[in-house]
């Protein structure tokens, strides 16, 4: 996929979205955006960390340093309730966003 | 190879991280973490630890661009300048920068005045040699089409040099003219020499130059008429036109057109006034007359192509390429007189000011050299070379005492480019501080370097953009270049060394470069030296060397044919000799042709003619070596004798010159071409007739002097002042019409005369020393006060142990005096070559020999030696207690 703004775009949707099946960190983050995107999305820690910080600034999300079974410290992030609620407004707002797209980039098969 | 270490290899990591003031402790760790999972990853599939961590490395970006994005991530506003990069611009600051570099001037008196007047001498130099360049450069530059005029300067090819003559055969310009469609137009131009006045009723002048032209003049050259038709002025032959000036002079505020002034003894109408002529034209006259009456008054034959009376100019069109007409007109020249080693140049009107260094050029105004104009400017620009290197010495010989506000204000956030900024702008301030000093330094030098240089320079030729803008320019570019090298230096220390005061300043290294600047400085200063001393030497050797005549006492006039005159003076008992003949120390007019028997063909040796009369050889104490000279009892001398000098003799080949029949072709009194056959008598012995400068020449003498208004007396040393009193009331009785001024000069004023040009680059050259070797001394005052200062403790200590004073002061000055010699080591042979090439301008000259070189060394020393011993002294004497009571 192309450029740098467009991966980080959809990115709080995204996040939200993931943290909705339990607690994650960095690292498995990116893992499973790459996996589950078949490789379009390419996030890099440099990316994610910011991200993760203005998301929890806004109260979307809460963190905690955990020590993982490699015993390892690490810092896992997981959803709030408003990071619920945010992630309905999130996932409607991408949608009318999809459909407009499609509707734009393709017009001969848009039906009015 | 060593064995990869994944833990110390991420420890790397995470030092390059903690150099990024974005990142704080906990995110550098979670970004750690995240790094640790990659690696860990890679190597649960079957990665080695190594290529692990680089691919994990590479998977979380690099450092800085993390920084920036959690940055974005934090700030409140878009435009928002992170906290850890200081304003642009701090006005509190800019003020700061301003008390402190005043405070340095003021607490720092000394160094101070050092550093603003070194430089102020640096610029003023350099300002007075932009003001004389550009006065130099803009000569000629007024006249309209004066990119298409060029002069006519005839080349001589004989076997060894070429002889360039700026005048050229008089018929040669209105012949061109007709032949080449590119020659537009032609003007030939020279002045009389002072030797016939203009009068108007009773007031008469013979100062003022009187110019002859043709009629083209005014067309061709562009001087702005006030009254009068400049295509027709010149049209009538007894027509003349004044100079405003001239015609104030002579008419008052009357309307000076149609006016009767007297030239000679001719009537000539003025028909037009023209604006003065301007200081910088190499044309510089007070009036035109035509040129079609010097048939008259000289003899000159318009069509006879030997005569070379005028320079003559051409006007190209506007197509012509001058490098294709030239040789055009060259072989045009060749072909009329019959000479395959005649060739003429074209010279642009613009060069003609810097690059003549022609025989025969006009004479009557103050002609420039592009050599000599080389050599000030690269003096001035040594000079202010040196000033600089004093300020660059000084600040970093005495950065230590700022090293705590360089501390200071890099602990409160100054970067390094604030404070390189800052230092460069206190550099900057002093150098226009000594910029407005050296303006006064000038405004007060300028009237007597203008006597010395015969010049008329003035500080308003400053006022002009250019000259202003590059005045400033020069100062801002030292300015910089002073305080470049210091602002670096001194915005590299480092704050926790210098605050924790472990830093001593001047390291080892700084101390070599400090070293190396001091040698530059007294190299160039002894190059200078070394310049002066070998100057002077040639000029004192082309003043003392024995010519060949005696020309002491002999006063050499030019007189009107009157008989009473010449009787009076051979019958006066005061005068010892008198002869009618061309003296020494006159260029002789153009080469001859001269066939002797026994001449190779091909061989184009030119010879000389020179007029003499019998009274020669005694009046300028010459000798033979062979054969006779003129005598006034035999009358055959007058028409069937010549005499040849040595080197004369030597070109007819071998065997005996006396007694050899040659053929000499030349002009006679009269402007006739005459060609007869003589006898030689005699060889004289070779003698200097013209500057050192140039080789003596072949020279044929015959007895026909007494045709030649030449008059040369030789008077007893003991009654000088009553034999020209005696001289000018039998002139007076002679001449009572006033039709020529009684003028003479002393013939060894005129030899002295030729070097003049040399005494004034001399004297000049001597302020360029006494600048360097002063700035250059001030800069080593300094240094060795800040040496001495730095060494107290030092000096306290060997005190204490025992050390003399005598003992201290040599401890110091030694250090000093190696450097000095150091640079004379390296400077005397770069001066040698230098002073070798200057030299070989002169036919005759002295070899500079070692003494110069010592003597430029020892001077160099015992200057270097009085600068430092001061400051030593006193560092020697100081009570050592005070130096060790804080200890």
């Amino acid at each position: 996929m192309g450029s740098k703004d467009l991966i980080a775009a959809p990115a709080k949707a995204v996040i939200l979205s993931l943290l909705l099946s339990g607690e994650n960190y960095g690292y498995q983050i990116i893992k499973r955006v790459r996996r589950v995107s078949g490789g379009a999305l390419q996030w890099s820690h440099t990316m994610l960390y910011p991200v993760l910080h203005q998301m929890e600034r806004e109260g979307l999300i809460r963190s905690e340093w955990k020590t993982s079974p490699e015993n390892r410290m690490r810092k896992y992030y997981s959803l709030t309730e408003r990071g619920l609620a945010e992630l309905a407004e999130e996932k409607a707002r991408w949608r009318e966003v999809q459909t407009a797209l499609r509707k734009l980039l393709d017009p001969m098969t848009a039906v009015d | 190879m060593t064995k990869f270490d994944l833990e110390l290899a991420i420890e790397d990591w995470k030092k390059t991280l903690r150099r990024n003031p974005a990142l704080e402790d906990g995110q550098a760790a979670e970004l750690e973490a995240g790094l640790r999972d990659e690696v860990g990853a890679l190597v649960s599939n079957g990665a080695d630890p190594e290529t692990a961590f680089r691919e994990a490395v590479t998977a979380m970006g690099p450092a800085a661009d993390s920084g920036r994005e959690f940055f974005k991530a934090k700030r409140t506003r878009r435009s928002a300048r992170p906290s850890w990069q200081p304003p642009r611009f701090v006005p509190a600051l800019v003020w700061s920068y301003f008390q402190v570099a005043l405070r340095k001037i003021r607490r720092q008196k000394g160094y101070a005045f050092i550093n603003i007047a070194g430089l102020a001498v640096g610029l003023a130099c350099s300002i007075l040699m932009m003001l004389w360049i550009s006065g130099e450069k803009g000569f000629d530059r007024f006249h309209l089409s004066g990119d298409s005029i060029y002069r006519l300067v005839t080349e001589t090819r004989n076997e060894n040099a070429s002889i360039l003559d700026a005048r050229a055969p008089t018929p040669c310009a209105p012949a061109l003219k007709d032949e080449f469609p590119e020659v537009e137009d032609f003007c030939r131009f020279r002045t009389n020499n002072g030797n016939y006045g203009i009068r108007f009723g009773d007031q008469v002048s013979f100062t003022d130059v009187i110019g002859i032209a043709d009629p083209s003049f005014f067309t061709m050259f562009t001087f702005p008429f006030v009254k009068g038709d400049p295509k027709t002025a010149l049209n009538d032959s007894r027509s003349i036109v004044v100079t405003e000036s001239l015609a104030r002079k002579f008419f008052g505020d009357e309307d000076p057109m149609g006016k009767i002034l007297t030239v000679t003894r001719d009537p000539y109408t003025v028909t037009g006034v023209m604006r003065d002529v301007p200081a910088n034209s190499h044309l510089q006259f007070a009036c035109i007359i035509p040129a079609v009456n010097m048939h008259e008054y000289h003899h000159v034959d318009f069509a006879n192509w030997q005569s070379r009376f005028f320079s003559s100019y051409v006007r190209l069109n506007r197509e012509a390429r001058p490098a294709e007409t030239e040789p055009k007109l060259s072989k045009a020249l060749s072909r009329n007189m019959n000479k395959p080693n005649l060739s003429l140049r074209l010279q642009p009107l613009e060069d003609i000011h810097l690059k003549s260094d022609f025989a025969f050029d006009l004479d009557n105004y103050n002609q420039g050299s592009a050599a000599t104009l080389t050599l000030f400017a690269l003096a001035a620009a040594a000079i202010l070379l040196l000033a600089c290197i004093n300020f660059m010495n000084l600040a970093t010989a005495r950065s230590s005492n700022r090293a705590k506000e360089v501390g200071m204000r890099k602990v409160t956030g100054a970067q390094r480019v604030d404070l390189i900024r800052q230092f460069l702008g206190e550099s900057v301030i002093l150098s226009f501080l000594s910029l407005a000093a050296a303006i006064l330094i000038l405004w007060a030098v300028l009237p007597p370097f203008n006597s010395l240089s015969g010049k008329t320079m003035s500080l308003a030729g400053l006022l002009r953009p250019g000259l202003l803008g590059a005045a400033v320019g020069v100062a801002l570019l030292s300015g910089l270049l002073a305080g470049f090298y210091p602002a670096v230096y001194l915005a590299a220390f480092e704050p926790a060394r210098v605050l924790k005061g472990t830093f001593t300043g001047g390291e080892r290294g700084r101390a070599v470069l400090r070293k190396g600047l001091v040698v530059l400085q007294f190299g160039l200063t002894a190059f200078f030296l070394f310049g002066i001393i070998v100057v002077d030497k040639q000029l004192r050797f082309m003043r003392t060397k024995n010519l060949g005549v005696d020309i002491q006492r002999v006063v050499t006039m030019t007189v009107p044919p009157r008989r009473s005159f010449l009787d009076a003076v051979r019958t006066d008992a005061r005068i010892l000799n008198a002869s009618q003949s061309i003296p020494p120390g006159t260029s002789l007019r153009t080469a001859a042709d001269v066939v002797w028997e026994g001449k190779q063909p091909g061989d184009l040796t030119s010879f000389y003619p020179s007029k003499v009369d019998p009274e020669f050889l005694d009046t300028f104490r010459a000798e033979m070596t062979e054969g006779r000279f003129f005598s006034r009892n035999i009358q055959t001398d007058q028409t069937d004798a010549v005499v040849v000098n040595e080197t004369g003799a030597k070109a007819m080949g071998p065997g005996s010159a006396v007694g050899r029949r040659l053929t000499l072709t030349a002009m006679s009194a009269q402007g006739e071409i005459d060609t007869r056959t003589y006898t030689v008598i005699g060889v004289m012995k070779d003698f200097h007739q013209t500057s050192l400068r140039q080789a003596i020449e072949p020279i044929i003498f015959t007895d026909d002097g007494n045709q030649f208004p030449y008059l040369n007396i030789r008077v007893r040393a003991t009654a000088i002042p009553e034999t020209l009193k005696f001289l000018e009331d039998a002139w007076n009785t002679a001449v009572p019409d006033r039709l020529f001024p009684f003028t003479y000069a002393f013939l060894d004023d005129r030899f002295d005369a030729f070097y003049q040009q040399d005494r004034r680059t001399r004297a000049i050259l001597g302020i360029f020393t006494i600048l360097a070797l002063f700035t250059a001394s001030l800069g080593l005052v300094g240094l060795a006060a800040f040496i001495a200062e730095k060494r107290t403790k030092e000096i306290g200590i060997r005190k204490v142990l025992g050390a003399s004073s005598r003992g201290i002061v040599l401890m110091q000055v030694r250090e000093f005096l190696a450097w000095v010699l150091a640079a004379n080591a390296l400077a005397l042979p770069a001066a040698y070559l230098a002073a070798g090439s200057w030299l070989q301008g002169f036919a005759y000259r002295v070899e500079p020999g070692i003494a110069p070189a010592l003597l430029a060394a020892a001077f160099s020393l015992i200057i270097a030696l009085l600068s430092v011993s001061y400051k030593a002294i006193r560092a020697a004497q100081a009570n050592p207690a005070d130096a060790l009571r804080f200890e």
